[in-house]
């Protein structure tokens, strides 16, 4: 009986086996470990945004903060915002503290100093960013720099002194970012125009960026300066009419205005993140930095 | 025996993609297999195994143990897949009909004319499967499409060892039963498969398999 019974095992085995056996198509297989992939960068985005959400104050807690008013009463909300990165539900509040600030400096050298502030507070969040937010790194970068000229243009002699090391660590950002000067220069729009190749730049930007090009209109296609170009006119503008333009542009209009000259990339959106995790939350608009009107 | 290494395993573990992307290479068929005779949709079958690896990526963290750990925790995690798939899919395995992909079953070395005798006899097999009773279909597949041994078959389904070799002998011995009297009962295939129709004998690998599945009643 049981021999029997093993003669079976052993016929009956492989003819099942054949019976049931599959195989994997390699396209199938192909898809199947992408799959895999996709999933392990969703994981680890959430990690991180879980992290983030852990070190800031909690959404829920600061719903009611985002709309008090700046001077003055909430106090509260103005040092919460002070982490706050661009993306965050405080951010407009820390800006618009700012603007308030340039706003109350009563002389233009004052103002300079403000400048100045800002300029660092931008390069901070830069650095932060350039871990956490990759997409925001550009346009934080453009707007320190319109900080930083403004503040070396109302003659603060520290802002000339720290400039170049300011810049210097903007570009490892950008290059870290896998961002470029071209679309550092791309993001801005109001008072480029042709004319803000960086050849009329301010004196001090297009030296002390260590990858500016000679920047010249033709030479736009390579590499402009980090954003010299769009400043000048925004930049100048400032001191004038603090309100109003601030050193924040308004969210880009369409670049190629801009950028007529400059045939290359131009802005496209955010590069594909080399890392597949660092994905942004706002693919098109890199940052979300909303006009001044809207608290 | 298990495929791959404790290093792959300590990545599986740490949810490195790479890690569990060799793990695919090492069980992707056998998981396919399994799954496949489970819910007799190659398609549905692929998005389950889709489905059950990214499972896997998503909690490797945590299972406890090295690579044979994890291989018996996939194929855990692909039957009770293909569990929910019937649930939701409210119909009996029995019901379901078999797909024309068993053809793709057979392996490359065979001609045409073994490949439609061993798809004839694969459908055979498939059919008599559905008759015994699902238990004993059960460890058959584990055994037979996932390759499992029969301790980590008992560990797949919560059994014993013994249990499961009594299950899968017994399975065995029913298939083999009704496999020979389907044989019986058809005349001798000189016949009706066309591709076949100039041959006078079988080929010699069906001649010997048919003369073992004939077993004397006793």
């Amino acid at each position: 009986m049981t021999d029997m019974r093993d003669d079976e095992e052993d016929h009956i085995g492989p003819a099942l086996r054949r019976a049931l056996e599959r195989r994997v198509d390699p396209e199938v297989a192909a898809r199947h470990v992408m799959a895999i992939h996709r999933e392990s960068a969703r994981l680890r985005l959430e990690d991180r945004r879980r992290l983030r959400a852990a070190r800031r104050p909690r959404r829920a807690v600061l719903a009611g903060l985002t709309g008090a008013l700046i001077l003055g009463s909430s106090t509260g909300a103005v040092a919460a915002s002070n982490d706050a990165l661009p993306g965050d539900i405080l951010y407009p509040v820390k800006r618009t503290t700012e603007q308030a600030q340039l706003f109350a400096a009563s002389s233009f050298r004052r103002k300079g100093a403000v400048y100045f502030d800002l300029a660092k507070r931008r390069a901070a969040e830069v650095e932060e960013a350039a871990v956490e937010r990759p997409g925001a790194v550009p346009r934080l970068v453009q707007d320190m720099e319109s900080s930083l000229e403004a503040a070396e243009r109302a003659g603060v002699s520290e802002a000339v002194a720290a400039a170049p090391e300011l810049r210097a660590s903007a570009s490892n950002a950008l290059a870290m970012t896998g961002g470029s000067t071209e679309e550092v220069a791309g993001l801005s729009d109001e008072g480029a125009g042709s004319a803000g190749q960086g050849g009329p730049a301010t004196a001090p930007s297009p030296s002390t960026n260590p990858t500016a090009q000679a920047s010249e209109p033709a030479a736009a296609v390579a590499g402009p300066a980090i954003s010299p170009s769009p400043s000048p006119s925004s930049a100048s503008s400032t001191p004038a009419s603090p309100p109003s333009g601030g050193n924040r542009t308004a969210p880009p209009a369409s670049p190629p205005a801009a950028a007529a000259p400059e045939t290359s990339t131009a802005r496209p959106s955010p590069p594909s993140s080399p890392i597949p995790g660092s994905a942004l939350p706002s693919p098109s608009a890199p940052v979300t930095i909303p006009p001044l009107a809207d608290p | 025996m298990t495929l791959f290494s404790e290093d792959v395993a300590a990545g599986v573990r740490a949810g490195d993609p790479d890690a569990v992307a060799v793990v695919y290479s090492s069980l992707s068929d056998r998981l396919l297999s399994y799954l496949a005779a489970r819910v007799r949709d190659r398609a549905a079958a692929e998005d389950l195994l889709e489905a059950t690896f990214v499972e896997l990526l998503q909690k490797g963290r945590t299972i406890r143990g090295g690579a044979a750990a994890i291989k018996v925790w996939l194929f855990r995690a692909a039957h009770f897949n293909a569990l929910d798939y019937h649930r939701r899919m409210n119909r009996r395995p029995e019901d379901l009909c078999d797909d024309a992909n068993g053809l793709e079953a057979v392996e490359e070395s065979r001609g045409p004319e073994d490949l439609a005798i061993a798809a004839d006899e694969s459908a055979r097999i498939r059919a008599a499967m559905a008759l015994l009773s699902s238990e004993q279909r059960l460890v058959l597949e584990l055994r037979y499409a996932a390759g499992l041994s029969a301790p980590e078959i008992g560990r797949v389904l919560g059994k014993n060892d013994g249990a499961v070799r009594s299950l899968q002998h017994r399975g065995e011995r029913s298939l083999a039963r009704l496999l020979s009297r389907s044989e019986r009962e058809e005349p001798e295939p000189e016949r009706p498969m066309a591709m076949t129709a100039r041959r006078e004998r079988a080929p010699a690998v069906v001649r010997r398999q048919r003369a073992s599945l004939r077993t004397t009643e006793s």
